[in-house]
């Protein structure tokens, strides 16, 4: 039997032309936003210079994917280059890196895109993630640090006029849903909704974006059930998060990508799912994903790691969607059960967000002691960290702060903070505060610290010293206990990494002469290779203890895990014990 | 010799049979630690793999997987023991890895294919070639993820006390934004690395 | 229901019916026939049957057998027809309802609309028939074989459908049109209310509306399982309903019928009555002739068949579409868009079923279910042959 001879007029060509359409204005927008401006007050030589980013990263892709196809496929020369279509993921990454970004690193992106996510794969219409996700998420995970030393997401213009992050990490850093902390900084919302806010090089006009969509709607080019199902339900989502507020969910929308994302990067034909009823679940999904990863992880890009997420998901989509297409019925339980899910956590996020009850300060903040000497100002403060409660002494003088200085924590992984001088880092850097990064892999206690010391100079700003009610009693840390007395013997039980440990510490003339390890419940991290574990004895058996006890000033002696930090603590709860009396 | 070259390519254990991958990730963090890795392996291969071939008859059979793992074990704990007095630097390093060296695909797959059916000298042959591959391709995952990720290379620390040298190398590439790449020190990029290795073996070969 | 709206291509042959009525050589199927070359065929003469459910092959033309091969009868015509007994005129309010389905057994007829069932069949059940559907949907582009007998014989097809409900005992009948025949449907509202069991229905202008199980589900919202008896539903096409009054009225055999010859190939597109059995060299050369290069296709141009000249015109042929031979295209990997999964009438994913080879995961797919309508061919962007691809991996289950 002969295949049909009428055959529709939408071949795959066309559909790749439309979406380049669609793109060309978000292009040309980007180019004025950060090229043309900032060369026009003269910040920037090159006013080309987003336009040229883009065709780099266009010819890379294609150029890689070409050469690979030439030399391990079998395929002629003009079916490569027709039939590929190598140059979209180029494009698409181009558009979703921030402008500040090296070109080297672009490099590598590009050859992630096209290699590893899509010919090791197996070419076109076979890969599981979306190309250009994939290369992002190789640069974040790389290079995040060199991309924000260059000043990150803002270009020239704005680092000097608007010198803040981008809103979604400023409204992570405030933690507060108040229009003036949130928009203020930027403008209006309709400065949101145009583009004209920092952020990525195609990404921040929500309004391009929109008409983009309607245009592959009106087409046919793209499953449009997905963008809309994506955006409605992040928008119904923080409505109710955002007390009812309408410019909070429009705000949520026209930041941090959203509609780029939505209309351009879930839509992707190979990597999404084929049926009716899984694209509305794969929609909804994403919509609860994105809200999940912006309001209850610390991590960026919401709305990269959601599709990459759902990405891996598709299978499973569409096996319930044919379920449901042959039997109408098979789509209610996915769909209720969705939908309970997206209720549950909107409410969770409601009630955590809107904890503050008076003067939106942070919960996690307190202030335990404020000593002001002349324009100088001592803060003790704590901050709930990761594990435990981290309490720190901040000075500040004449408005800028002197010195910050950790005292107590119990983290498992503070010592990486130590390690990069975090909090010297702060200090220096205390002008560029919201654009600051965290510590890669401890990223909570980390932001913490931040924290602190954003939460201390805003009190400062708001002259919280000269109606302070006085020091508030420092509860006795139920880390440390002393259960005997035997004449200059203590016998004491501190709390560390796995439980408690109990030591028996003999003082003499305010002075340790001899700690004993009595029991343990702990495994050690050791100094020189942080991936092995330990028994303690024999670690803290390695001169470790006899170099606390030669040692006149306990923290000099240097040992970052938490079973000699405990140590430490014990020591020194031990001293501060004896003192008191 | 045929053999043996067929073991160290064509039958690689960590790039073709993908046997021994729970090593080949997490010692590959430096390029010493490595190679004396594998050295250790192929030690540990030849030793018990030719014991086993040589008592072989001795055995029976529905015992023979708890007797193969006692001789594993001992010839393993031998090795821990040696390792522990004269160069501890690296019993550390290894940590866990070593006494895990017990179960490790490699060393128990090859006593169950191998040494049980076929002859000593083969058995040795044998043992010689997959311990070479072994070390060969997990020094070529540790020389990439070191020198990319933290823009040092280490020949010879751990063993300073017996061999009294040092060889470490620091800013070997050029200094250029994109080096060093420090996600390849972590696991996710051993998954990377090992794959990207996998997928050029594997089409090479196949070409 | 899905489906899609096909672009028509059928106004380059409505116009006026032509009738080819004297052909030179008549080819009739073999069957299980005894005639020998040189015996004498009377018109009506029923020669043989089918090896298919035993229809009854019936030359339409008097005349002397000259060839027999590959299976076929060649008559030459003498162009006197000559019957064996003369026309009768039969009073249809005295048939009942076993003489019914004899007469119509005897007569060959089976499914004008391209199917090929034999229509005795579809009556003869013990269920009791609630409603007679009569098709006149037409829904493949370029054919208008149906739409050429309603314009000419609106009054005996009512009459015909009358005849078919009462001597079945058949509760109503519904007339189905589609909407964009307008001329039609006004004909047929003007004498429609002589005829209160005959309700006219007009549905939508989708392909494939005239396939059973979307016709009667847009028109009762019913499914069935795996025949509409099921239902207590008869489907039959409108020309089918022609032939079968014309046996009842008179005893006439299926000899006739009108087919659509079109195309852009073909110079005078146009319908045309022929007779059974006429080669197809032989009516183009009537219709105009042809341009070369072309392909010829017996059906429409999402489920017919390639023919070629030598070919010879059968009972359930509607349509004979001539078109230039189709360009080499293009075809590009599958990008997973899902065009070919919205369209399927029958509720199938081919794009799944195009990547699975296992045979239990293709039966959990359901590709049994696959009427071969083709739309997944038609709207695929990247030209995959998405039917014939399905087709194979139906092989694969067997």
């Amino acid at each position: 039997m002969k295949a049909p001879l009428l055959r529709s007029k939408n071949t795959t060509p066309r559909m790749m032309l439309n979406v380049v359409i669609a793109l060309i204005p978000i292009i040309v927008f980007s180019t004025y936003k950060n090229g043309y401006i900032p060369y026009k007050n003269g910040y920037i030589t090159n006013m080309f210079y987003p336009l040229i980013f883009i065709l780099i990263s266009t010819l890379a892709t294609f150029t890689f994917e070409t050469i690979y196809q030439i030399l391990f496929t079998k395929k002629s020369l003009k079916e490569i280059v027709c039939n590929s279509y190598a140059f979209m993921p180029g494009l698409f990454l181009g558009l979703i890196l921030p402008i500040n970004t090296p070109i080297s690193i672009l490099l590598v992106g590009c050859f992630a895109s096209s290699i590893i996510a899509k010919m090791l794969f197996g070419g076109f219409g076979q890969n599981i993630f979306n190309p250009a996700l994939v290369g992002r998420l190789i640069i974040i995970s790389c290079y995040a640090m060199v991309i924000t030393n260059a000043s990150g997401y803002l270009n020239k213009y704005e680092v000097d006029t608007i010198s803040s992050a981008t809103p979604l990490s400023n409204a992570s850093i405030k933690g507060t849903i108040n229009y003036d902390d949130l928009v203020t900084p930027y403008g209006d919302l309709s400065d949101f909704f145009i583009g004209t806010i920092p952020g990525a090089i195609g990404e921040t006009s929500a309004l391009l974006c929109l008409i983009g969509l309607i245009y592959l709607a009106i087409t046919k080019t793209i499953k449009v059930r997905i963008p809309l199902y994506y955006i409605s339900t992040v928008f119904i989502m923080t409505f109710f998060i955002g007390n009812c507020e309408l410019w909070y969910s429009i705000f949520a929308i026209c930041s941090g990508g959203l509609m780029f994302g939505a209309t351009f990067m879930a839509t992707d034909p190979v990597t999404s799912p084929v049926t009716k009823e899984g694209q509305i679940l794969y929609g909804l999904m994403l919509g609860l994903l994105t809200v999940i990863f912006r309001y209850l992880t610390p991590y960026p890009e919401g709305v990269l790691t959601s599709i990459l997420t759902m990405n891996m998901l598709v299978f499973i989509v569409d096996k319930i969607g044919i379920k449901a297409k042959m039997d109408g019925k098979k789509i209610i339980l996915p769909i209720m059960i969705l939908l309970g899910l997206i209720i549950l956590f909107t409410v969770v996020i409601h009630l955590k967000y809107n904890q503050v009850t008076e003067g939106n300060v942070d919960p996690n903040y307190s202030i335990l002691n404020i000593e002001a000497n002349g324009n100088e100002v001592k803060y003790t403060v704590t901050q709930k960290g990761y594990q435990s409660t981290i309490k720190g002494i901040i000075t500040i003088k004449d408005g800028k702060v002197l010195d910050y200085e950790i005292k107590e924590q119990g983290d498992s992984f503070f010592s990486k903070v130590e390690e990069r001088d975090y909090t010297k880092y702060l200090v220096d850097n205390q002008d560029k505060l919201d654009s600051i990064d965290t510590v890669s892999g401890a990223t909570i206690s980390s932001t913490a610290v931040l924290k602190m010391l954003v939460n201390t100079i805003d009190g400062y700003k708001n002259k919280n010293y000269l109606n302070f009610d006085g020091p508030k009693e420092e509860e006795k840390p139920a880390d440390f206990e002393i259960l005997e007395t035997n004449g200059n013997i203590y016998k004491v039980k501190q709390k560390s990494f796995g439980g408690d440990m109990v030591l028996n510490i003999t003082i003499i003339d305010n002075k340790v002469s001899n700690i004993e390890l009595v029991s343990y419940n702990d495994t050690c991290v050791s100094e020189s290779n942080k991936n092995e574990y330990y028994e303690c004895p024999e670690y803290l058996e390695n001169g470790y203890i006899s170099s606390l006890i030669e040692n006149n000033d306990i923290d000099t002696v240097s040992g970052a895990t938490i079973s000699s930090s405990a140590l430490k603590n014990a020591i020194k709860n031990t001293l501060e014990a004896i003192n008191e009396g | 010799m045929k053999k043996l070259f067929n073991s160290i390519i064509k039958e690689n254990p960590t790039f073709v049979l993908l046997l021994g991958l729970c090593p080949a990730l997490a010692v590959t963090t430096k390029f010493e630690n490595a190679y004396l890795m594998g050295i250790c392996v192929l030690f540990i291969l030849l030793i018990s793999n030719t014991i086993i071939s040589i008592i072989k008859k001795l055995i029976p059979e529905n015992v023979k997987i708890p007797c193969y793992i006692l001789i594993i074990g001992t010839t393993v704990t031998i090795t821990e023991i040696i390792l522990k007095k004269y160069i501890p630097d690296l019993y550390n390093a290894l940590g866990i890895y070593l006494p895990l060296i017990v179960v490790n695909c490699i060393v128990l797959g090859r006593a169950l294919l191998v040494a049980s059916k076929e002859s000593v000298y083969n058995t040795i042959l044998d043992s010689l070639g997959i311990g070479i591959g072994f070390t060969l391709a997990i020094s070529l995952i540790a020389l990439i993820r070191e020198i990319l990720g933290t823009n040092t290379l280490t020949i010879m620390d751990a063993t300073k006390d017996i061999t009294g040298y040092i060889a470490i190398y620091k800013n070997i590439l050029p200094n250029i934004s994109i080096f060093p790449i420090p996600i390849l020190v972590e696991s996710s990029g051993a998954f990377l690395t090992l794959g990207l290795l996998l997928a050029l073996f594997n089409k090479g070969g196949k070409k | 229901m899905a489906g899609y709206k096909l672009p028509h291509h059928k106004h380059m042959s409505m116009n006026e019916l032509k009738s080819f009525l004297n052909p030179k050589d008549i080819y009739l199927e073999q069957g299980d026939s005894k005639l020998l070359v040189g015996d004498y065929v009377y018109k009506y003469q029923t020669i043989g049957h089918k090896e298919r459910f035993n229809v009854p092959i019936i030359s339409s033309v008097s005349g002397t057998v000259v060839d027999i091969k590959d299976g076929y009868i060649k008559i030459k015509n003498d162009l006197l027809e000559k019957t064996e007994k003369e026309i009768i005129n039969r009073d249809v309010s005295k048939i009942k309802k076993e003489e019914f389905l004899d007469i119509i057994e005897k007569a060959g007829i089976i499914g004008m609309g391209g199917a090929g069932f034999p229509t005795h069949m579809k009556y003869k059940t013990d269920k009791n028939i609630e409603l007679l559907i009569v098709n006149a949907v037409e829904c493949e582009p370029y054919i208008t074989a149906d739409y050429s007998i309603m314009n000419e014989k609106c009054n005996e097809l009512l009459e015909g459908i009358n005849n078919i409900i009462r001597i079945n005992k058949i509760n109503n009948a519904i007339l189905a049109i589609k909407k964009t025949n307008v001329e039609v449907i006004k004909k047929f509202k003007e004498i429609i209310d002589k005829y209160p069991k005959i309700e006219l229905r007009i549905v939508r202008d989708i392909y494939p509306m005239g396939w059973e199980r979307t016709l009667i589900k847009e028109v009762t919202k019913k499914e069935y399982d795996i025949l509409p008896i099921e239902l207590g539903i008869v489907v039959n096409n409108i020309s089918t309903i022609f032939a079968i009054n014309n046996a009842l009225k008179h005893d006439i055999p299926l000899v006739e019928r009108i087919i659509t010859i079109t195309g852009e190939n073909v110079k005078n597109p146009g319908n045309v009555m022929v007779k059974i059995g006429t080669s197809v060299n032989e009516i183009l050369k009537f219709m105009g002739g042809i341009h070369d290069d072309s392909v010829l296709i017996s059906g429409g141009p999402m489920m017919g068949v390639e023919i070629n000249k030598t070919d010879y015109i059968k009972p359930q042929m509607n349509c004979i579409l001539v078109l230039p031979k189709p360009k080499e295209e293009n075809i590009i990997n599958c990008l997973r868009c899902g065009k070919c999964v919205s369209a399927c009438p029958a509720n199938l994913a081919p794009v799944l079923i195009k990547e699975c080879s296992n045979k239990e995961e293709l039966i959990k797919l359901q590709v049994n279910k696959c009427i071969s309508c083709g739309l997944c061919s038609y709207i695929c962007p990247s030209r995959i042959d998405l039917r014939n691809i399905v087709n194979e991996k139906k092989e694969v289950i067997k």
